[in-house]
């Protein structure tokens, strides 16, 4: 549904030189920088998938989605989304994608949200029951009913966003862009941003793609994901399997005994080898090294006959720390290439 | 056939927007009306001491040229749609984006909002100045030809407008900020329109260039139609004139704009 073939964007940045002198010496020349946001990103995403498409901030995952919304033209490479070039025919494509970007309003800044979403009925040619139908099914999960009759402006960043996924959604779009869609959302908009994304997408078998700093967005919704980190992409696959791929895991292990923290710590150290072991609290002890030495275990044959376990818990990785090692290892190749 | 409905629809849905975007600022409205009518009371007074003693400069007498200044300083009113300010706006901020989300012509969007806009500028501030001036102010009477080639020059010409400040909002893609662009436009178009002294009292030489720009045609052309100063085939060409201007300026606009999407760079993340 959503193919990108070695993406490339290159922006020519105007260089600011730094104080009052460099600012008029800009006047009369300028340096001209060229930044790569992407720099040969492939990926794709079957129909009805939902995908987390992540990176670090500059990663170019804002870059990516603009391309596959047809709003920037990349530099070399193509894209397709629903087997159309988004550029090719940009009335199709936009009754095909809904995108939320997350900075960015899609509403009529004066007008009331209701308005809204009449002008984006009409827009889309859509019929007056699923019209009727959205609005019954969003002002359900998002409460939209409250904020209904208040112009746009005068929503907070959280009422404003609650519009903006219900105004991509609106027309049912096969597709879905979200460019961090949950940003300034507390926990429970945040939820319930996630609940409607995950009724529609199982409704109506919308292709998601996700881009988003908060692992939750990408935990609720998506289930697989591609990491581009220098433009590049680095890591496509299932998010359990990404999950897998932390390097360290974690045992914390409660105990009860007379031997001595010190004494457990070196034992542990010693049986399991290559793990690092350390005291966190009155007879707690954390265990922590390479996902196959490290598990609950060979934690329990390294303490038994020495202490009484109270307490095992072997806590799943956190996807940012995946990503983060992730991040690492990539630069790391780069670093050594230099 | 089902295409061009539903692009009827959208634009409809637009104009709709527009209508209640334009009515959203009142307050607005209501200042343009202060400083078109204070405008023009200035420009009066000073008209006023120039004919001091005199019947007439170059066939205008007074009444003629309270009638020149009043018609192009409400079709001034006309020729300031904001889309210069809102569209180089988006492109600044990186939000013209979402214009281009929508199934519906970009140019063609944002010059339909302006014709709400003008509606309602034309409703709230044109024709209640105008009822006041028609009560208050001595004013020449038009004939029914020179109304009826007044009526479709103001059409093309408010078009001028609207397809000029198209194309300095698109001047957003080459240049960071408009400001300067914008307020040089402003300051031409009064000039070099004849909004402020009518083409035909300045220099030869200055008219002679002023009457190939494009500027005579949004408000020297239709007031002098107005006033019955080009009739018969002079009329026909002053507005064949207007025409090819709006021709030309649409043909840049459209070349403008894909341009710009062939550039296709988009500010902010």
């Amino acid at each position: 549904m959503i193919e990108a073939h070695e993406l490339s964007k290159v922006f020519k940045v105007r260089k600011m030189r730094p104080g009052l002198w460099g600012a008029v010496r800009g006047l009369v020349s300028a340096d001209v920088e060229e930044v790569r946001a992407l720099d040969g990103v492939s990926f794709s995403v079957p129909a009805g998938e939902r995908t987390a498409y992540l990176g670090v901030n500059g990663a170019g995952k804002s870059t990516t989605i603009k391309a596959l919304a047809g709003v920037l033209t990349p530099t070399s490479g193509h894209c397709r989304v629903a087997g159309r070039d988004p550029r090719a025919d940009r009335y199709a494509h936009a009754r095909t994608i809904g995108v939320v970007f997350g900075h960015r309003t899609q509403l009529w800044w004066d007008l009331p949200v209701e308005e809204s979403f009449r002008i984006l009925a009409r827009l889309h040619d859509m019929s007056k029951e699923d019209a009727a139908l959205n609005r019954k099914l969003f002002d359900e999960v998002l409460d939209l009913g409250e904020i209904a009759h208040r112009p746009v402006r005068t929503l907070s960043l959280g009422q404003r966003m609650r519009a903006e996924v219900a105004a991509a959604l609106f027309h049912n779009p096969r597709v879905l862009l979200l460019d961090e869609p949950t940003i300034g959302l507390d926990l429970l908009l945040k939820e319930a941003v996630h609940e409607l994304v995950n009724r529609v997408v199982a409704d109506r078998g919308t292709t998601v793609l996700l881009t988003s700093h908060d692992v939750a967005d990408i935990t609720a919704i998506c289930e697989r994901v591609v990491v581009v980190d220098s433009g590049r992409d680095v890591y496509t696959g299932d998010l359990d399997d990404l999950l897998r791929q932390a390097p360290t895991r974690t045992v914390r292990l409660d105990y009860s005994g007379d031997i001595s923290p010190e004494s457990l710590v070196s034992h542990v150290r010693h049986y399991i080898g290559l793990v690092q072991v350390e005291i966190v609290g009155r007879r707690r002890i954390k265990v922590e090294g390479p996902p196959d030495l490290a598990t609950p275990q060979a934690v329990l044959n390294a303490v038994s006959g020495l202490v009484t376990v109270t307490d095992l818990v072997a806590p799943e990785p956190t996807l940012g720390e995946v990503l983060r090692a992730l991040y690492v290892r990539t630069a790391e190749p780069a670093r050594g290439a230099r | 056939m089902t295409t061009l409905r539903v692009q009827a629809r959208g634009y409809g849905a637009i104009l709709g927007a527009g209508w209640r975007t334009a009515l959203a600022y009142r307050g607005a409205l209501m200042l343009t009306a202060l400083t078109t009518a204070l405008s023009l009371a200035v420009q009066l007074s000073v008209w006023n001491a120039v004919y001091d003693g005199r019947s007439g400069i170059q066939g205008y007498d007074a009444t003629t040229m309270t009638t020149y200044l009043l018609a192009g300083n409400l079709l001034a009113v006309l020729l300031s749609n904001q889309i210069d300010d809102t569209l180089s706006g988006d492109i600044y901020r990186g939000d013209h984006v979402v214009g281009l989300l929508r199934p519906i012509g970009f140019l063609g969007s944002h010059a339909a909002v302006a014709l709400p806009y003008l509606a309602v500028r034309l409703t709230l501030v044109v024709l209640p100045l105008l009822g006041f001036a028609l009560v208050f102010v001595p004013l020449a009477t038009p004939t029914v030809a020179g109304f009826t080639w007044f009526a479709v020059s103001a059409v093309l010409a408010t078009t001028l407008g609207i397809l000029l400040n198209l194309l300095v909002g698109l001047a957003g893609f080459i240049t960071t900020s408009t400001w300067g662009l914008r307020y040089l436009k402003g300051t031409v178009v009064a000039f070099c329109s004849g909004q402020l002294v009518p083409l035909e009292l300045m220099p030869a030489a200055v008219r002679g260039v002023m009457e190939w720009l494009p500027f005579a045609a949004m408000v020297n052309t239709p007031v002098r139609l107005l006033l019955g100063r080009l009739e018969g085939l002079a009329a026909l060409h002053a507005v064949g004139v207007q025409l090819l201007w709006v021709g030309l300026g649409l043909l840049v606009c459209v070349f403008a704009w894909r341009g710009a999407l062939k550039r296709g760079e988009v500010s902010g993340g």
